[in-house]
């Protein structure tokens, strides 16, 4: 039982810690949604056979999924 | 992330694109790099995005070195509303589209999304990975990473044959590895555990074989193996280098914070978690298979 709660208040804590930015990094997610939907990002790549994957391997750093 | 690769592969872009996409996506975030950063130590903050670029970057080039056409396929635009799908994307003039919503319509569609559609689908993966740091925490023995885990490379190879099999995704996998470095594991080894455990699991490999083929899904396979260790490598000469210990220094950032804002916060997010997490729970125990997109 006293494991159980040790076991509780560990992830509590960690809890604590990451809380804000969680809440911080799903508002940046939110705003990437808006603003540049992995939907819509094909337009952007181009044909490159460099290029493309260039600009889609940093475009989906941010990007959540 | 499926329906993503798939859409990309409909829209046009390289097979090479694909794959790029395929791994830094799910291998980084904005939320994961934020809660990189709370748990873990700006160290970690920076290697994480930097790894899963790299990583993308060389997959996606190896396989257009071998399946590259030429632009002979053209990009067909697909600019669907975000906001509330008023337009397709496919039928409606661009530039009248872009002043459909204002920039507050926008704002209040994000925030939706993040917590109605992102943080619903990461929620209960994310109290799994904050129970499992718990359990490791206060159940395991100091002595158990040194003992079985071990560092260096042979550490690694533990840490990629945990992670390739398992799905959790970015952020949920960040308390864990949390956890495992006050253990001792060392940073390189955690590195590999994050790298690894979101970007590849069973059912997303037998979709990827389907979308890119086969030989796309094994560069993919092999370029994450290979590139989570080479980065755990290096990531482990950064922390000599710079004389920092990732065991001191994981969990700082949020030391700094008020315990008002910290308890807020946590309130909040426990908030937005409950109807998300009976919902994940629920999918868990109705169909045992249930794997995420």
């Amino acid at each position: 039982m006293n494991l159980l709660l040790d076991m509780l208040r560990e992830s509590w804590h960690l809890l604590l810690d990451a809380s804000v930015y969680i809440l911080f990094g799903l508002l940046v997610s939110g705003l990437f949604r808006v603003f540049l939907n992995p939907d819509t990002i094909g337009r952007h790549l181009g044909t490159g056979r460099f290029a493309s994957v260039f600009k889609a391997a940093l475009i989906g750093v941010p990007i959540p999924l | 992330m499926l329906t993503a690769a798939v859409s990309l592969r409909k829209q046009g872009a390289t097979k090479g694109a694909t794959t790029a996409f395929m791994i830094s996506t799910p291998e980084s975030g904005v939320d994961s790099i934020a809660v990189t950063y709370a748990l873990l130590d700006p160290v970690m903050t920076v290697a994480r995005p930097l790894a899963a670029f790299v990583t993308a970057f060389a997959a996606g080039i190896a396989e257009n070195l071998f399946s590259y056409r030429g632009g002979a396929v053209a990009i067909v635009a697909h600019h669907p509303c975000p906001v509330d799908g008023c337009c397709d994307g496919r039928t409606c003039d661009p530039e009248t589209h872009r002043h459909h919503h204002g920039f507050l319509e926008k704002l209040g569609s994000g925030v939706r999304y993040a917590v109605s559609d992102l943080w619903a689908d990461i929620a209960a993966w994310f109290f799994v990975g904050l129970l499992l740091a718990g359990a490791i925490t206060a159940l395991m023995p100091e002595d158990a990473v040194t003992r079985y885990v071990g560092s260096g490379l042979p550490a690694m190879l533990i840490m990629l044959v945990v992670g390739i099999p398992l799905y959790i995704c970015a952020t949920a996998s960040t308390p864990i590895a949390a956890a495992l470095i006050l253990k001792g594991l060392s940073p390189g080894a955690a590195l590999v555990f994050l790298l690894a455990g979101p970007a590849t699991n069973m059912a997303t490999l037998t979709v990827l074989v389907k979308v890119l083929g086969k030989r796309a899904t094994g560069i993919y396979l092999a370029a994450i193996a290979m590139f989570a260790v080479l980065s755990g490598l290096a990531v482990d000469q950064v922390y000599a280098l710079l004389g920092i210990s990732a065991k001191a220094a994981a969990g700082q950032a949020a030391e700094i914070l008020p315990e008002a804002v910290r308890w807020g916060a946590a309130a909040l997010v426990l908030l937005i978690s409950i109807k998300p997490v009976i919902a994940g729970v629920r999918g868990w125990f109705s169909r045992s298979a249930g794997v995420p997109s």
